[in-house]
């Protein structure tokens, strides 16, 4: 065996790792070879001084107080796969698109019954008396004919504005009345 | 009678969080000792121990397949503190209390407590001179005892390429450690 075949094969020979027949002519080098049982002593003694490096237990108190940090870490951590997480992030970008467009269609729906409430009751009004009354149909018809109190337009329409105002047509629909109302007493005056 | 580590595993798998807890327990340890000897001071070891359970907990869905647990984590553990130390290239992991911190609960006479200081020193110095692959090499193979074909399973790779590294390893090593690598005849 020569020094480069001994060199090459040395540090499965100190692991302990050749046949017998290679390891015998490994010995057989080395006992011959100033150079090579250097080079085997030095491998060894390194093996030999790396497992002594010590490295001591830090504690029991360390590993309960790590064992909880652990665990608290993973309590809240997410196990959903990337892909998974990025569904259910695109699920949730759907669902806030979808919220966002219902709440639209309400308050869109909210301003056209409001508008349509409003602009009902004044055509009630005017098809209850055929001129521009401010007053509900339905007040109309619960007062009887004889209601003294009524017995002037001008009393009808007192009556009315104090219902439109605190009624439920809202404000465009008070605007509306409050401008007819306003245009109807011109007229009577 | 203990709970097997498949069985562990298995219950840790299906969400059991105290399955969890014995598995740290059982392997913390272990781990510990790879993250220290790596990265040469504690904190450093408890960070590649917290991260390395933090990521078994992450990959938890993948453990069904994995025929070696062990293997698994010292992978996780090794691959982590690799990184650490490419991204601290040129840059010691040495921390001057380490040494301080592993033996002072050593029960040992001074003489020992300081030439276990010293000697801890001189191989943390000497293992950081090496390139992170080669440095992990030796310490599982020369310090903790893993064979090379335990190696090579838990890097992934050929054991021509773990001999490869041990080798260069050892021999850079060995320049190092010159002065106590002497024997008492070169004396």
């Amino acid at each position: 065996m020569t020094c480069h075949e001994a060199l090459a094969l040395l540090d499965d020979f100190v692991d302990g790792e050749l046949d017998s027949s290679v390891a015998g002519a490994m010995r057989d080098h080395i006992e011959g070879c100033d150079s090579c049982r250097r080079e085997y002593a030095a491998t060894t003694r390194l093996k030999e001084l790396l497992s002594r490096a010590p490295v001591e237990d830090p504690g029991q108190d360390y590993w309960s107080e790590t064992t909880g940090l652990i665990l608290a870490r993973t309590v809240d951590t997410a196990v959903t796969p990337v892909s998974e997480l990025s569904r259910a992030r695109a699920g949730t970008r759907r669902g806030d698109f979808v919220r966002s467009l219902i709440s639209l269609a309400a308050s869109i729906a909210i301003l056209v019954s409001a508008i349509v409430v409003g602009q009902s009751h004044h055509r009630m009004s005017i098809a209850a008396v055929g001129e521009p009354m401010l007053m509900t149909q339905s007040v109309v018809l619960q007062l009887p004919d004889d209601y003294p109190t009524l017995s002037l337009d001008s009393h009808r329409q007192n009556l009315a504005r104090g219902m439109m105002l605190l009624g439920a047509p809202g404000h465009l629909g008070r605007i509306a009345i409050t401008a007819r109302m306003a245009a109807s007493t011109d007229k009577e005056q | 009678m203990a709970v097997s580590v498949p069985e562990l595993i298995q219950r840790f798998v299906d969400g059991d969080q105290t399955a969890f807890a014995e598995l740290i327990r059982r392997f913390r340890d272990k781990i510990y000792k790879i993250g220290f000897r790596m990265m040469g001071n504690h904190l450093d070891a408890d960070e590649v121990v917290q991260e390395t359970f933090v990521r078994v907990y992450r990959k938890r869905k993948e453990l069904r397949d994995v025929s070696y647990f062990s293997t698994f984590l010292v992978r996780i553990a090794t691959n982590y503190a690799i990184d650490i130390l490419r991204k601290r290239k040129g840059h010691s992991t040495m921390d001057s209390d380490s040494s301080s911190f592993d033996l002072s609960r050593r029960v040992a006479t001074p003489q020992e407590v300081y030439e276990n200081k010293r000697l801890m020193e001189e191989i943390a110095r000497a293992l950081d001179q090496l390139p992170p692959k080669q440095k992990i090499t030796a310490v599982l193979h020369d310090i903790e005892g893993y064979t090379k074909e335990e190696i090579s399973a838990i890097f992934d790779c050929p054991q021509a390429t773990v001999r490869s590294n041990l080798h260069i390893a050892r021999t850079k090593l060995k320049k190092i450690l010159r002065q106590r690598l002497r024997t008492k005849e070169q004396k």
